[in-house]
């Protein structure tokens, strides 16, 4: 929006969508840390070894995303 | 431009979406985006979030539209988040399958006065041997209820242009066609004026008023004879949200004059990027959709050069995106704002043209009172009209004759009025007198 130097008004809209449930492990540059994708905490969970991702996939069980939700 | 997204359970709670929907608009604000709408999709659990929206809000912003009857207040009050407002809209598409699956519905009839509004009489168009008729077998047989684009044909033009030709004796499906589909087409279209907008959806907002009204005089239940309260409510969002948008476009975003496009005030692009997102991985886990932003950017932003929608002759499709497709839209067009006096004058025309299209169903403005007379569980039987004295207005006979009298007078002593505002007044009385001759020997 800066580059094109507008500042009028601006539609928002919601909407969520059904997700393949699944936790999935990722590399997070910004964290320098693997991170645990695809859980409803909405937080970058940290994962160290592979102990620590065993403990959290049984902890995490029952709070697997099934949808994603938008805000555009 | 995707701004916010997140993993979230099935079963989330209004209070808890209301939190993360609050906190992208402050998050928004805070960055100078000036957000000004809202829009969801018709879903209850969405409604409550927009009402908390609304509800929690620490200032608003009230506008009152004329109303054409005394008892009826129309305000249509915008929550303020960070100093300006932001407008609750629903999407205009989902409206139309929901207005269509309450047309379709086997639990319910829709009882137009002396009409029916009904699904055997969209499958009588469709199966029809008569040329000119746009709707498919599959829009009414093992039909996908979630179709736009079904729903588009059924609201369009040449559908009613139609049943209107074919069926001219289903007075109910015709103006219900009608009614409802102009409400769409005030945030679809891309040409009409934004007065001829308000226009049409006022029309719709006396319309139900006035069946509703109906509905309870005459003793039907509203849970079978009219459509489902979700719907309703649906259009009162629909009706405020495109007038509140027109509002805030022309007073609250200072003294610059943006063109208002209302078919972009929808969730058209979240299931826009769903699509996208289902072309490249048909079942996509959250990875996956992290994975797909820049991606789904590009394609956002192809189709916005391309400015190319679906293809609206699909069947059985559901969803179709046009919300990026200009048309032949005017944009300066669309930045002219009707005046405060021209929408009182909208509101009249709206409200007379409601009041026509019942009288075409059979039913009388005048006859139902503004006040429900009786609770549609122990109203009576609809009355036989036969049995019912079409003269029964004491009143409105005393100020006939009275006024014929007074026109009497003024004939009979020759008397001419000098003052241009006499003579107009005498005029109008005139115009009136003649007004209730003409309704009472109708009711003889």
């Amino acid at each position: 929006m800066l580059s094109v130097d507008y500042s009028g008004p601006i539609a928002l809209a919601c909407d969520d969508s059904k997700l393949h449930p699944s936790l999935q492990v990722v590399w997070d540059n910004s964290a320098n840390s693997n991170v645990l994708v695809g859980s409803t905490l909405n937080k970058a969970v940290l994962v160290a070894n592979p102990e620590e991702l065993e403990k959290l996939l049984v902890e995490l069980e029952d709070e697997v995303a099934t949808k994603v939700r938008t805000a555009q | 431009m995707i701004v916010a997204a997140e993993g979230i359970p099935n079963d989330l709670k209004a209070e808890e979406l209301y939190s993360k929907s609050k906190e992208v608009i402050d998050g928004l604000k805070s960055h100078g985006v000036n957000v000004v709408s809202y829009s969801c999709d018709g879903t209850q659990v969405e409604r409550s979030v927009q009402d908390l929206l609304v509800a929690r809000a620490t200032n608003w912003v009230s506008h009152v539209v004329p109303d054409p009857e005394d008892d009826h207040r129309h305000e249509i009050r915008i929550p303020m988040y960070r100093l300006s407002p932001v407008v609750m809209v629903q999407d205009s598409k989902h409206a139309a399958k929901t207005l269509r699956n309450n047309l379709f519905s086997g639990a319910r009839v829709l009882v137009l006065g002396n009409h029916l509004a009904m699904y055997s009489y969209v499958r009588d168009m469709a199966f029809s041997a008569l040329p000119g008729c746009p709707l498919y077998h599959r829009d009414v047989e093992k039909l996908d209820r979630q179709d736009d684009n079904a729903a588009t044909r059924l609201f369009s033009a040449p559908a009613l242009d139609f049943v209107i030709n074919q069926f001219p004796d289903r007075l109910g499906l015709i103006v219900y066609l009608f009614v409802m589909g102009e409400v769409v087409d005030a945030y679809q279209s891309r040409t009409i004026s934004h007065l001829e907008r308000i226009k049409m959806v006022l029309r719709c907002r006396y319309f139900v008023r006035l069946w509703k009204r109906f509905l309870n005089a005459a003793g039907y239940t509203e849970s079978r004879h009219y459509i489902s309260r979700e719907a309703d409510d649906i259009l009162n969002t629909l009706i405020d949200g495109l007038i509140g948008l027109i509002y805030v476009y022309r007073d609250h975003l200072g003294n610059l004059r943006y063109p208002l496009l209302p078919w972009l005030h929808s969730t058209e692009i979240c299931e826009h990027v769903f699509a996208e997102c289902r072309k490249l991985v048909k079942d996509f886990t959250h990875l996956n959709f992290l994975y797909m932003i820049p991606r789904l950017n590009i394609l956002i932003r192809a189709a916005s050069l391309f400015s190319k929608g679906t293809d609206p002759k699909a069947q059985a499709m559901g969803y179709s995106h046009s919300h990026l497709d200009p048309e032949n839209a005017r944009i300066e067009s669309l930045a002219m704002y009707p005046t405060d006096g021209e929408i009182a004058l909208a509101v009249d025309e709206a409200w007379n043209e409601a009041v026509t299209l019942l009288g075409l169903l059979g039913i009388q403005a005048d006859d139902i009172s503004s006040s429900p007379t009786t609770s549609p569980t122990d109203a009576s039987p609809p009355p036989n009209p036969d049995e019912v004295d079409p003269v029964d207005h004491p009143n409105e006979e005393t100020e006939a004759v009275a006024l014929q009298h007074l026109i009497g007078v003024q004939q009979a002593t020759g008397w001419e009025a000098v003052d241009s505002e006499i003579q107009d007044h005498m005029h109008m009385l005139t115009c009136a007198s003649i007004a209730l001759e003409i309704e009472e020997r109708r009711a003889l």
